[in-house]
């Protein structure tokens, strides 16, 4: 489904992604982890060919990605950091005009429109401006826009932000059902629960460059063995804050 | 895709509070203060006949030619002079002191003399007629003691002398007045107003590009992401900006017209058509201010309104007749100002009869909305950024 070889990105002097290697298959949710400009953001925008890139090949659906892939630019659903909607549009508006630009035929997007609001729970906010909205309303909204073409691909990056524990609960069981009929999804987030809850695989990042991935269970092995001689036999019970931090390290980042 | 986009866009347009006041209420209540302003100055552009005394002794019935003169620019509805005739010089000082009088014309050696009160306009005219009665008798006394033969084949200039000074006048110069109507300085006004609300579609045009820029804006990003080409996004959008734009400023062209008074011409499609390209030229216009990335929305705004505010200025918003010194002295910049267009081919549907002219306007106004438009669209294509 995706595959990224030797992806290099700078911004300047700054080495945002250091040959950045990416296997994602068909049907995976596939959780990005890394601390603030480890490179997931970066890596994401390259993939969806928003940003230029220095070096590498990146295929998506077995094709080159570029601006002008449209084929496969209608497969792929965005759900991005920012809430990306109008704000004079009501909820379902925005919905549509979203789903619009992927489903031309009016009937088939007005039974996607119904879906998606049913799949973001907003059937009681669909005549809402997003204004209107509280924080974890206009999220499911967000999502609600770059799903609801029901694309083969999504991408989904930090989309539980400032959203509270129960609509993050239904947001992460939309993303599973999502998974169910056949999306395969790739997420990035902050909150290393909910990554290891949902995600079939984790990739940790740093400085622009994978430095672990494999499943959760694997990841924890890992570091277990690593640590093995130091801990005197002694094992305590791993979870993936810890082997988030003991890869990238304890010190604060910008 | 195209009709969701541009029927979406026109619905954001609408519920948009700042994008009405700008385009729809500003323009409504700055046509109806440029009204009350210039009704009063029209009302004191009117030219009114100069009160004026003459002394009609002996010295002055003496001047056959004077006379006759002043009677003749006294006479008939449009009279330059209202002629009070007194027998004595202090029966005119007396009008002039009680200020009944702009001046008094006597005759003293055989020389015309104007006094007056105070100095103004009416005083100046006065002079002017004066002086004029002066030179023209000289010259042709002149001429007659040189060489009285061409003193007499010059009996026309002679019988301008006899109360005709001003058909000598109309010899040389001469109003053209295709349509009928009476050039006028306030119209000019309003159509530079219509030109500025046109040209402040500029504002669509940064909405435009910064909902196509991922850069821009989140919404950029993800109409970037779409299957659609940026081309298809551009013209939706665009045409939904040029709808909107259009309505607008055509609420405020029929509030001009119907409420205002304010003359248009005969051809009201025609008007309708200068709005229609200059809201296309105005919006094409702000899609080229939104292009670079590194300027703020403000600063693109300020931008925007900074060169729409001189281009107005250049085409008479603020000042009469500047618009005709620059045709004069700049007409490459005037040719490519598409403030000064739009009030032209506003002015060509008033004052003149055919549409050579109004169609030279419009075609440089679409040239101007081509040019940049494509700009756009090539600045836009098939985009990827250093950074977002």
């Amino acid at each position: 489904m995706i595959e990224v070889k030797n992806l290099v990105k700078r911004y300047g002097d700054v080495l945002a992604l250091d040959h950045f290697n990416l296997d994602v298959a068909d049907g995976e949710i596939f959780g990005l982890l890394g601390p603030n400009g480890s490179g997931k953001t970066t890596a994401i925008n390259c993939m969806l060919s928003l940003l230029k890139y220095d070096k590498g090949e990146i295929r998506l659906f077995g094709e080159p990605m570029s601006p002008d892939n449209y084929k496969s630019k209608g497969k792929i659903g965005v759900v991005m950091q920012n809430v990306a909607v109008y704000n004079e549009l009501t909820v379902e508006e925005n919905i549509d005009y979203f789903c619009g630009l992927y489903v031309y035929d009016k009937r088939r997007r007005r039974e996607l429109v119904k879906e998606a609001i049913a799949f973001a729970g907003l059937e009681d906010y669909r005549k809402f401006l997003p204004g209107k909205l509280s924080g974890g309303l206009l999220r499911r909204l967000n999502i609600a826009c770059g799903i609801a073409h029901k694309p083969r691909l999504i991408f989904m990056d930090e989309p539980t932000v400032a959203v509270d524990p129960q609509s993050r609960n239904s947001i992460l069981e939309g993303i599973r059902e999502l998974n169910r009929q056949g999306a395969t999804i790739i997420y990035t987030s902050h909150y290393m629960e909910e990554v290891e809850q949902l995600c079939t695989r984790i990739m940790i990042m740093d400085k622009g460059q994978a430095i672990a991935c494999g499943t959760s269970d694997a990841l924890k092995s890992m570091i277990r063995k690593r640590d093995a001689g130091s801990n005197d036999g002694q094992e305590a019970e791993l979870t993936l804050n810890d082997v988030f931090l003991e890869l990238t390290g304890r010190q604060l980042r910008d | 895709m195209f009709w969701n986009i541009y029927r979406k866009y026109i619905l954001r347009s609408v519920r948009s509070k700042d994008m009405i006041g700008w385009t729809l209420l500003f323009p409504i209540l700055l046509s109806t203060l440029f009204y009350f302003t210039l009704q009063s100055v029209e009302e004191d552009m009117t030219f009114h006949s100069i009160p004026t005394a003459v002394v009609k002794d002996q010295p002055m019935e003496a001047e056959v030619y004077l006379v006759q003169m002043l009677e003749e620019v006294s006479a008939g509805d449009e009279a330059m002079l209202d002629i009070f005739w007194v027998s004595e010089e202090k029966e005119a000082d007396a009008l002039l002191e009680t200020g009944e009088v702009q001046g008094y014309i006597s005759v003293e050696k055989n020389e015309p003399r104007l006094f007056v009160k105070e100095n103004g306009i009416y005083q100046t005219i006065l002079k002017n007629l004066l002086d004029r009665y002066i030179q023209i008798k000289d010259t042709i006394v002149t001429i007659a003691k040189k060489d009285p033969v061409t003193a007499l084949k010059l009996s026309g200039m002679t019988a301008g002398i006899n109360g005709e000074t001003f058909d000598f006048e109309e010899e040389f110069i001469r109003d053209l007045n295709l349509t009928g109507r009476k050039p006028s300085a306030t119209v000019t006004y309003y159509y530079a107003l219509l030109a500025m609300i046109c040209l402040y579609g500029g504002f669509h045009g940064l909405v435009v590009v910064e909902n196509l820029q991922a850069n821009l804006s989140p919404q950029g990003a993800r109409n970037t992401l779409s299957p659609g080409s940026r081309w298809k996004l551009f013209c939706a959008s665009y045409l939904g900006a040029v709808t909107v734009q259009f309505v607008c400023v055509a609420v405020s062209f029929f509030y001009m017209l119907l409420v205002l008074k304010v003359s248009f011409g005969t051809s009201i499609g025609a008007a309708l058509g200068t709005i229609l390209a200059g809201s296309m030229t105005g919006i094409a216009f702000g899609s080229v201010i939104a292009l670079p990335s590194k300027w703020k929305g403000g600063l693109k705004s300020g931008v925007l309104v900074g060169i729409s505010m001189l281009c107005c200025f250049f085409a008479g918003l603020m000042v009469d007749g500047i618009s005709y010194a620059v045709e004069q002295n700049m007409p490459v910049l005037a040719m490519v100002n598409p403030a000064a267009r739009i009030a032209d081919a506003f002015y060509c549907l008033y004052y003149y009869d055919g549409y050579a002219s109004y169609f030279k306007n419009i075609g440089i106004l679409l040239g101007m909305t081509a040019v940049f438009g494509g700009i756009c669209v090539m600045a836009t294509r098939r985009v990827q950024y250093e950074s977002i």
